[in-house]
C-alpha cells in the first residue's frame, strides 16, 4: 500500500512533467485565459475609440431635457433641425418634437439611445416608462453574460480533460511507453489515478490563472466556486476520456474521443438547462454553475466515484 | 499530383482512423448530433427584431394577452401598475406591444441597419467542424506518435499527394455527413433551398486544412487535438466575425474571408454569385496555401517565416509584460471609458497575486520543459547579509523616491501605482511571492539565458517610465545574483522594497 502511495506520488509528478515539456498542451492551458483578457481589453479600446459616440441633437428650449440627458451620459448639440445633423451623419441620434409627439431617430441603437428615450418619456408622461442603468453601476446583466463566458472557458477546460485522459493513453498505447509504464510492480489502477490527479492538477491550475486574469480584469463572482465545478469537470472528463480509450481496444482515438466530447457538452447541457439537479452531478455542475449555482458535495463524491470507475476499467480492460 | 494516389492516401486514412470493429460509432454520433439540428423543423427567428414580445416582471394585466412572460428576456418590469421597464435592449416586438397602451409616447426611428441572423445550416457546419477534432488530432500526429509517418514519407507518393489525401479524406467525409443532412433539411421543408449548401464542403475544407495545418508539427495526438480544440472554435469565430464586418465594406470582401467567407455561405448570408465566387476563390487559396505549409513540414523544411532570436527575445519580454501588466493595470480600461467605479471596485490584490503567478508559471513551466532545475543555488549567509544592505543602499541612494515593486513615479503611472502600492498586498504575501515571482524570472531564469537580456527585460517590464533607476537597480541585482546566486538578488530585492517603506513612512 505504501509503495502504491509513494509511487502515485511519483506517476503524479512524471505526468505532470510531460504536461509541462509539451508546449502545446501548456500553451492550451494557458492562453485561452490570457487570449481571453486581452480580447476584452483590445475589443473595450476599439468599442471605446469607435462606437462610444455620445452626441445627441436636441432641439433648443429645453434646459431642464439638456441637464438630464447630460447626467445620463449624453454630449447635447442644441440645433434647431437635429435632424439634418443625423442626416448628414454628423450625430448618431437626434430627438426633435413633431408637433405634440417627441421623435428620437438613431443610427446607433444602445445604452445612449435607450438613456435618451428613457428621458424623454419621463418627459412627456408617456404610457410607459424606461429605465436604464446608470453609467458606473455594476450591472446584474454584466454577471450574467461574464458567467456565459467564464464558463465558456470552463467547458473549453473539461474538454481539455477528455483529450487528456484518451489522447494520452491513445499516443502512449502506439509509441509503447504505456507497456513500459505498465511493467512497474504496482497495481495498474495506481497508474490511471496518477494520470486523472495529474490531468486535473494542471487543469486546475489552468483555470485557477485564468480565473485570476478575469477576476482582475473584470471581477468574477464565485471564483472558488467556478475553480471547483471546472476541476470536477476537468477530472471527471479525464476519466471518462481514460476509461473509453481503455475499453476500447481495437479502436483508435477519433471515436472515444468524440464521444467523450458530446458527452461532456450533453452533460454540461443538462446542468444548464436543470441547474438545481445539476449541482450534485460532477459535469452537469458546471453548467449549472452558469446559471451561477455552485456544485454540492454530493457532485465531489460521484466525481470520486468517476475515478474509482475508470481506475477499475483502465485496470480491468485495458490491453 | 496523381488521383490515384491521392485516393488511397484518402481512402487508407479514414480505414485507419474510422476502421475497425467500431468503424460504426463515429457516423452513427455524427448523425445523431446533426440530423436532429438540420432535419426537425423549429420555429427560429430570421433576425433579432422577428423575437417574440417577451418581458421579465410582472407584466401588467392588459399586456398578459401580448407579451409571454421569459426570465431570459432583455426586457423587464419593474412595476406593473404605472408601466416601467428595465432594459438593455427592447425587440420590436415587446416595443409594439408596450405602445398599445393609451397615453403620450414617444416615436423611434432607428436607422442603423438590422442584422440579419444565419440560417440553421450554419450549425450543421459548425457541428460538423467540431466533429472533426478528433481525426485531425489523429491523421497527422497520431501516425508521427506511432511511427508510421515515416513509413507513409517512405512510399512512393509525394509529400503534396500525402498531405493533399489527408484533406480529401475528411474534407470528403464531413461534407457528405453534411450533404445528407442538407437533403434532410430540404425534404423534410424544415429548411428552405438557396445557396448554402455550396457553404458545406467550403467549411469543411478550410476547416480541415487549417486543423491539418495547426497540427503539422506537433509530436502526438494531445499536442494535435489540444492545440486544434484551442484554434479551430477561435479561428471560426474571429475569421467568421472578420468576414461579417467586411460584408459591411464590401459583401465580396466579406465573402473571401478564409473559412469566415465559408461561414457566411453556409449560414445563408453570402447568396449573390459574386460572393459565392469570392468565397470559393479565397477558401481555395487559403487550403491551398495551407496543405503546402504542411507539405513544407512533412518536407523537414523550416517554415517560410523563421523568427530570428532577437525577436524571439522581443517577444519573450512582451509575454512577461503582458504577463504582468494586463492583470494589473488592464482593469483601468474602463476608467478610460468612464466607468471608474467599475476599475475602482475590482479588487487589485488579485491583479497583483495573478501577475506574480504567471510568472511563477513560466519559470517552472520552462524549467520542466529544459529538463532543468530553477538554478538555485543554497543560500549562503554572506550572500543574503550583502544582499539586504546593497538593497537598502539602493532605497536610499535612490532617496526612496522608488515605487513599490518596481514602478517609477509618473502621471501615466498614477493608476498603476494604486494598483501596486504598498498597501495592496500584506508584505508577507510581497515577500512570499511577488518579489521571488520577480526575481525567479528576471535573476533566476532570464539571468541564465542571457544577462543582458534580463536587465533589459526588467527596465522594459517592471520599470518602463523610470529607465535609470530601473538600469541601475537591474545591474546591482543582476550582479549580486552573478556573484552569490539568486538569494543574494531576492534578499537585496526585499531589503530595497523594506527600506524604501520604511524611509517613505
Amino acid at each position: 500500500m505504501s509503495r502504491d502511495l509513494k509511487a502515485l506520488g511519483w506517476l503524479i509528478h512524471a505526468q505532470l512533467l510531460r504536461i509541462a515539456r509539451e508546449g502545446l498542451v501548456v500553451r492550451a492551458l494557458i492562453w485561452p485565459g490570457l487570449l481571453t483578457a486581452l480580447t476584452l481589453v483590445i475589443s473595450s479600446t476599439v468599442v471605446l475609440a469607435f462606437y462610444a459616440d455620445n452626441e445627441l441633437a436636441l432641439e433648443p428650449g429645453h434646459p431642464e431635457l439638456v441637464a438630464q440627458l447630460e447626467e445620463r451620459g449624453l454630449a447635447v448639440i442644441e440645433v434647431p433641425d437635429p435632424r439634418a445633423l443625423l442626416d448628414r451623419e454628423e450625430v448618431p441620434r437626434a430627438a426633435y418634437r413633431e408637433g405634440e409627439q417627441w421623435v428620437l431617430a438613431t443610427t446607433r441603437s444602445g445604452r445612449l439611445s435607450l438613456a435618451t428615450e428613457g428621458v424623454l418619456r419621463e418627459e412627456i408622461g408617456a404610457n410607459w416608462k424606461l429605465k436604464t442603468p446608470k453609467p458606473g453601476a455594476r450591472q446584474v446583466e454584466l454577471g450574467a453574460t461574464l458567467r456565459v463566458l467564464v464558463g465558456m472557458l470552463g467547458v473549453l477546460y473539461a474538454l481539455y480533460g477528455v483529450v487528456f485522459g484518451a489522447a494520452a493513453l491513445s499516443r502512449d498505447r502506439g509509441n509503447g511507453s504505456l507497456d513500459a509504464d505498465l511493467s512497474l510492480p504496482i497495481s495498474r489502477g495506481i497508474h490511471a489515478l496518477a494520470r486523472i490527479l495529474a490531468s486535473s492538477l494542471a487543469l486546475g491550475a489552468g483555470i485557477a490563472v485564468t480565473l485570476g486574469l478575469l477576476g482582475a480584469l473584470i471581477g468574477v463572482e464565485q471564483p472558488v466556486d467556478w475553480w471547483s465545478a471546472v476541476t470536477l469537470a476537468g477530472a471527471t472528463c479525464t476519466a471518462m476520456g481514460l476509461a473509453w480509450m481503455a475499453a476500447s481496444p481495437g479502436e483508435s482515438l477519433t471515436g472515444p474521443l468524440s464521444r467523450g466530447m458530446t458527452l461532456s457538452l450533453g452533460a454540461i447541457t443538462l446542468g444548464f438547462g436543470a441547474p438545481q439537479i445539476g449541482r450534485h452531478l460532477p459535469l452537469a455542475s458546471l453548467g449549472a454553475m452558469v446559471k451561477g449555482v455552485p456544485p454540492s458535495f454530493l457532485a465531489w463524491v460521484l466525481c470520486g466515484l468517476c475515478i474509482a470507475g475508470a481506475c477499475w476499467v483502465f485496470d480491468r480492460k485495458l490491453k | 499530383m496523381r488521383p490515384a494516389r491521392l485516393l488511397a492516401v484518402a481512402w487508407r486514412d479514414l480505414r485507419l482512423i474510422s476502421g475497425g470493429r467500431g468503424w460504426w460509432k463515429l457516423p452513427a454520433l455524427a448523425a445523431g448530433l446533426l440530423l436532429p439540428v438540420g432535419v426537425i423543423p423549429l420555429d427560429i427567428p430570421t433576425s433579432l427584431e422577428a423575437l417574440p414580445a417577451r418581458a421579465q416582471g410582472q407584466i401588467p394585466e392588459s399586456l398578459q394577452a401580448l407579451i409571454e412572460p421569459s426570465a431570459q428576456a432583455p426586457v423587464g418590469f419593474t412595476r406593473a401598475e404605472e408601466p416601467t421597464i428595465r432594459a438593455t435592449r427592447i425587440p420590436l416586438a415587446t416595443r409594439e406591444a408596450l405602445d398599445t397602451l393609451p397615453g403620450p409616447s414617444v416615436r423611434i426611428e432607428d436607422l442603423g441597419s438590422e442584422p440579419e441572423l444565419p440560417g440553421r445550416s450554419l450549425l450543421v457546419a459548425l457541428l460538423a467542424l467540431s466533429l472533426m477534432t478528433g481525426p485531425l488530432a489523429e491523421s497527422l500526429a497520431g501516425e508521427r506518435a506511432k511511427g508510421t509517418l515515416t513509413t507513409l514519407l517512405a512510399a512512393g507518393i509525394s509529400r503534396s499527394e500525402l498531405a493533399w489525401g489527408k484533406w480529401l479524406a475528411w474534407t470528403g467525409s464531413a461534407t457528405l455527413a453534411t450533404a445528407l443532412v442538407a437533403i434532410g433539411g430540404l425534404a423534410s421543408g424544415s429548411q428552405e433551398w438557396g445557396p448554402w449548401p455550396l457553404g458545406l464542403p467550403l467549411v469543411a475544407g478550410a476547416a480541415v486544412a487549417l486543423g491539418l495545418w495547426l497540427g503539422r508539427s506537433a509530436a502526438d495526438e494531445v499536442g494535435s487535438a489540444t492545440r486544434t480544440m484551442r484554434v479551430l472554435p477561435m479561428a471560426a469565430l474571429l475569421l467568421g466575425g472578420a468576414a461579417w464586418f467586411l460584408r459591411g465594406i464590401s459583401p465580396a470582401l466579406g465573402a473571401a474571408v478564409p473559412l469566415g467567407g465559408a461561414l457566411l455561405v453556409a449560414g445563408n448570408l453570402a447568396v449573390s454569385p459574386v460572393e459565392l465566387l469570392a468565397a470559393l476563390v479565397g477558401n481555395g487559396l487559403a487550403i491551398t496555401a495551407m496543405l503546402a505549409g504542411v507539405t513544407r513540414a512533412l518536407d523537414g523544411r523550416p517554415p517560410w517565416v523563421d523568427v530570428p532570436g532577437l525577436l524571439r527575445d522581443l517577444a519573450l519580454i512582451g509575454a512577461a509584460a503582458l504577463c504582468w501588466w494586463l492583470p494589473i493595470i488592464g482593469p483601468g480600461i474602463w476608467g478610460i471609458a468612464g466607468n471608474a467605479e467599475l476599475s475602482a471596485s475590482l479588487d487589485p490584490r488579485v491583479g497583483l497575486a495573478t501577475g506574480a503567478l504567471l510568472f511563477l508559471g513560466i519559470v517552472g513551466i520552462d524549467a520542466a520543459r529544459l529538463h532543468t532545475s530553477t538554478g538555485l543555488k543554497p543560500p549562503s549567509l554572506l550572500g543574503i547579509s550583502v544582499g539586504f544592505a546593497a538593497g537598502g543602499a539602493l532605497a536610499v541612494l535612490t532617496q526612496w523616491e522608488l515605487p513599490e515593486l518596481g514602478l517609477a513615479s509618473g502621471e501615466l503611472a498614477e493608476m498603476a501605482q494604486l494598483r501596486l502600492g504598498r498597501g495592496v498586498l500584506p508584505p508577507v504575501a510581497v515577500f512570499a511571492l511577488v518579489l521571488p515571482a520577480q526575481e525567479l524570472l528576471f535573476r533566476g531564469w532570464l539571468q541564465r539565458r542571457s544577462p543582458l537580456l534580463a536587465l533589459l527585460a526588467w527596465v522594459l517590464v517592471c520599470t518602463p517610465l523610470d529607465p535609470v533607476t530601473g538600469l541601475i537597480s537591474g545591474l546591482l541585482l543582476g550582479g549580486l545574483s552573478r556573484w552569490k546566486g539568486w538569494w543574494a538578488a531576492l534578499a537585496a530585492h526585499l531589503g530595497w522594497w523594506a527600506v524604501a517603506g520604511l524611509l517613505g513612512a
